[in-house]
């Protein structure tokens, strides 16, 4: 289910609300379960079981190291055996298909093995990662030990971050499962966070995509840069906008979750860039990845090697593709050109001249995340870099779009946030939010209702 | 910390909003047609464990909630003024003229244009015969100069004088151009909120014709105008701004002794306007009882003791009342519905002239001229070649005609007692859907195609169902309740046609073979 869809805000959202709150504390994490299994069953009800089965494997998996710790016996194994068995089901439902087609490329022999079907789970990369987070963190007597297992899959299946995050580690809410306040403040302010979120996505998001959908059948090269930048101001909305209401929704039920994007586009490095962009993942390889493997705390090189690691790790992460891979490489090699001497010199540039070499290079970056098709890449950079006109219609495309161009990336930047802490707490400020909250909502159900207005046009002939 | 009231208000209005909407979708009766949109909406869905577990009951819900959903056409009303007030109107289909007018957005030129152009002109030949042609600008073109915004250019005279520059010798072309570029305001010769002409529009455009071929008209003067208020067309639906009025659709009564009959039915109406229609979603169904195959009018009183074939769109729908002035017998056919040759139809009745008659719109998109010099099959008409998996995803497809027509263009389409049977071809098979007469699907399968028209025309009555499994091992064989369990098999040949093999007791009874 998605949260910008009529089933959601209108059946889910309000029957959650009512049972969570009617219900005495001790059944309401069984009630979150219970609705979030329902939520990601919606779609894909088969992969309920694929979701039970993970919660039961990383439940026992917790238990058993946390006897073992707690009798002065090694669990490291056991902690392998978990992270791996993790990351066979992830490998399975994600990288299958995606490998053997690779290795039928290169083994003549796998020529007669059939290509596995295996469509995503949804929201697998996420969850699977919480999981093996929770192992990790008990076993690094980071967090205690979830005895509940009705508990412990409320964690894991929580609905709001259920889908595409933030990765919630579980050393970060441990506390929060069992004693949470909800209250009128929390919630308030949740609300104000899921209508941004949901603004985000629904008025900024799908109308910069349908520009960069718009342009990408256009020639010449202003289509070529303003569609990337679109896709750019897309995919920010987008992912920051599900943050958001997924951080807002957790307000509802009284969770404080951690933030995950922090204004992004405005960095002046890549480095500073990806210190604001998805935290939660990056942190998540931080600390599960980069700092175990030595970080870089054993020399250079070895710093090298491991921020090789990490980031094609983190391309692989967002899908399974040469181009995911090679997109985070790119990543790699940029922040060791910065680690190695750049960052001094951009830092005694004036800033503008890091602002536009970082936002020049993260819409590079986007164009090599959106071509799965190395050739569509290869086309897309000439029409980049080859002077050419564009016609009319594109022209009039752009122009149509300049408007809410301009809103999206006023709205990409901290000035709303600036503005509004500058007149301060005051109650005058409080009610027109209020009623900027309002007058957003009417907007985003709007949008959501007229993608099902559909006239039908046969008989206009 | 002490709760501020506005955090009060905040939760209790997005709380009560939540719940005011979800019981109101619960609450209020559901309604089975949209009005602005002229569609069924969706039907309470049905559960089932095989729904269930296929994640279809989840989606069929949220279309369902999507079309119930309480204040629906006011949000949708609020999103188009939200698009139209950050100006991405030029990239929409319909744009906004000053007084409140809703245009199409510009035509382009295309290939099915060229291909129609072609088929007049085969026509022509065929029949031996001059065939006019008279092309009709589009309502965006005629207040070209008064969009709100942005507009792309409105290239209504080139694209019709390439038109006619590509008309064959037999093919006399009709200016209609200039003759409603010269009217004083051009503007009322259209409807404000839908595509189609005003019933002055059709009268012009009547005069006009008559003037260029020297035949006498019926005066402006000398009809009764009977006037609708609050006509809502097509564009008004398909803009989605509520806050433009409806508009009057006017009926302009000639002669009064106009007959009107439908297809090849007997009954004879004493009447051109269906005024029973007025009461329906579509108002503009009032002329002509709407879309008809064919419709046949005849005039004892007119002048003109000749037949004239109009070969025409829904423009005529109006017109041809006023054709009827003029002519003995006016006979229109509709490509979409008419499923035999208009040659062969023209060669059977005598025809005195024959004129295809078209909004520019719809002659650079219809894909039914094929049917105007011969019935043509899936090989003619299909333009692109799918793969198995295409094919698969076709025949799979949930939705209307029109919504697969938007996914798929549709290239292939046969109207067979009501309903369609639309084809996609493939290298070796070929998607076959069926719809009823509504546009909603009824069945959807994927045929291969291994055998040829010949291969299965050595077939006789009487031959043993073997030999038919023999000739063609991919047939489909089934068993038709509706026909007192009779078996047939169903072949889809590789040249385009669908041979139908009937069964009594193990041997042919029956061959069909058509056109797929």
């Amino acid at each position: 289910m998605l949260f910008s869809s009529n089933v959601f805000l209108f059946a889910f959202l309000p029957s959650i609300l009512l049972i969570y709150y009617i219900c005495p504390r001790k059944l309401r994490n069984p009630v979150l379960l219970l609705w979030s299994l329902v939520f990601y069953g919606w779609g894909e009800p088969v992969y309920l079981f694929l979701m039970i089965a993970t919660i039961l494997l990383n439940y026992f998996f917790g238990a058993w190291i946390h006897i073992r710790m707690s009798t002065n016996r090694s669990a490291k194994l056991i902690l392998g055996i978990g992270v791996a068995a993790n990351l066979l089901i992830l490998g399975f439902f994600k990288y299958a298909g995606f490998f053997v087609t690779q290795l039928k490329a290169v083994l003549p022999f796998m020529a007669a093995v059939k290509v596995p079907e295996i469509s995503l789970p949804i929201g697998i990369s996420f969850y699977v990662f919480q999981s093996m987070s929770y192992i990790i963190d008990v076993y690094r007597n980071d967090a205690p030990v979830q005895r509940n297992v009705l508990t412990f899959g409320t964690y894991v299946t929580l609905f709001p971050q259920l889908i595409a995050g933030p990765i919630v580690r579980y050393a970060d809410v441990a506390l929060q499962m069992d004693n949470r306040k909800e209250n009128i403040s929390k919630f308030s302010s949740g609300v104000h966070r899921f209508i941004i979120g949901m603004a985000k996505k629904v008025l900024l998001a799908n109308p910069m995509g349908s520009l960069w959908n718009l342009l990408q059948v256009q020639e010449g090269t202003l289509a070529a840069w303003v569609g990337i930048a679109a896709y750019t101001l897309q995919i920010y909305f987008d992912f920051s906008g599900y943050s958001d209401m997924a951080i807002g929704l957790g307000r509802m039920f009284g969770f404080e979750f951690l933030e995950n994007f922090n204004y992004p586009y405005i960095s002046k490095t890549i480095t500073e860039f990806w210190r604001r962009w998805h935290i939660s993942l990056s942190t998540w390889f931080k600390e599960y990845v980069y700092i175990p493997l030595g970080g870089n705390r054993k020399g250079l090189p070895r710093q090298i090697l491991n921020l090789l690691v990490v980031w094609g790790l983190t391309g692989f992460w967002h899908g399974a593709s040469w181009n995911f891979l090679l997109w985070g490489l790119y990543y790699a090699v940029l922040l060791i050109i910065e680690k190695l001497f750049l960052l001094k010199v951009l830092k005694k540039l004036p800033a503008v001249v890091g602002h536009i070499y970082s936002m020049v290079l993260v819409l590079f970056g986007w164009a090599l995340f959106f071509f799965e098709d190395l050739s569509a890449l290869g086309a897309f950079f000439v029409q980049l870099f080859k002077p050419a006109a564009i016609s009319g219609h594109c022209g009039n495309i752009i122009l149509a779009y300049l408007p809410m161009l301009a809103l999206s990336i006023f709205a990409a930047t901290p000035a709303a946030k600036v503005i509004g802490e500058k007149y301060g707490d005051k109650p005058v400020v409080r009610y027109v939010k209020l009623a900027a909250m309002a007058f957003l909502m009417v907007l985003c159900v709007a949008a959501l209702v007229s993608q099902s207005y559909n006239p039908f046009i046969y008989f206009r002939f | 910390m002490k709760v501020k009231i506005s955090e009060w208000i905040t939760t209790f209005a997005f709380c009560a909003f939540l719940a005011v909407m979800s019981v109101l979708f619960i609450l209020l009766p559901k309604q089975e047609m949209s009005e602005t949109e002229k569609r069924n909406l969706e039907k309470a869905p049905e559960f089932s464990w095989e729904n269930l577990s296929s994640g279809k009951l989840g989606a069929d819900i949220e279309s369902y909630m999507a079309d119930h959903i309480p204040g629906r056409d006011f949000f949708v009303g609020v999103h188009s003024y939200t698009e139209l007030l950050t100006g991405r109107q030029v990239t929409k289909d319909i744009y906004l003229a000053q007084g409140d007018r809703l245009v199409e957005r510009p035509l382009r030129w295309n290939e099915q244009t060229e291909k129609n152009i072609k088929a007049v002109s085969d026509l022509a030949t065929t029949l031996g015969q001059p065939v006019e042609l008279m092309i009709v600008p589009s309502a965006g073109w005629a207040v070209r100069d008064s969009i709100t915004g942005l507009s792309d250019e409105y290239l209504d005279e080139q694209l019709i004088e390439k038109l006619y520059g590509l008309a064959g010798e037999g093919v006399t072309t009709r200016d209609l151009v200039s003759v409603f570029g010269a009217y004083e305001n051009p503007e009322q010769l259209y409807y404000r909120t839908d595509h189609h002409w005003t019933s002055l529009g059709a009268y012009t455009a009547y005069k006009a014709y008559m003037e260029m071929l020297g035949q006498p008209y019926t005066a402006r003067e000398d009809f009764t105008v009977q006037t609708v208020q609050d006509f809502k067309g097509t564009t008004h639906s398909r803009a989605a701004l509520w806050l433009i009025d409806g508009e009057p659709l006017e009926m302009w009564t000639g002669s009064e002794s106009v007959t009107v009959r439908f297809g090849k039915s007997e009954e004879v109406h004493n009447k051109v306007f269906f005024e029973n229609r007025l009461q329906e979603l579509d108002k503009y169904t009032v002329f002509l009882d709407g879309n008809h195959d064919l419709v046949t009018l005849e005039n004892p009183d007119a002048p003109v003791d000749e037949t004239l074939l109009v070969i025409r769109d829904s423009y005529s729908n109006c017109l041809g009342p006023f054709l009827a002035q003029t002519y003995k017998k006016v006979v229109l056919v509709d490509l979409r519905y008419f499923s035999d040759a208009v040659a062969d139809y023209c060669k059977l009745n005598r025809v005195d002239r024959v004129v295809v008659l078209y909004s520019l719109s719809n002659f650079m998109t219809d894909t039914n001229f094929g049917r105007l010099y011969a019935t043509q099959n899936i090989q003619n008409l299909a333009t692109k070649l799918y793969n198995a998996e295409e094919l698969e995803e076709i025949s799979n497809f949930e939705g209307t005609y029109y919504a697969l027509s938007g996914k798929y263009p549709i290239q292939c389409s046969k109207t067979l007692g009501g309903s369609y049977r639309v084809s996609y071809l493939g290298e070796d098979r070929v998607a076959v859907l069926w719809f009823n007469s509504e546009g909603e699907k009824l069945s959807g399968k994927v045929y291969v195609t291994t055998c040829t028209l010949d291969d299965l025309s050595q077939l006789q009555i009487g031959d043993s169902m073997e030999k038919v499994k023999q000739i063609h091992p991919d047939a489909c064989f089934s068993i038709n309740m509706k026909d007192n369990g009779r078996i047939r098999s169903e072949h889809y040949t590789s040249d385009g046609f669908l041979v139908t093999i009937y069964y009594d007791q193990n041997t042919i009874a029956e061959i069909t073979t058509e056109l797929l």
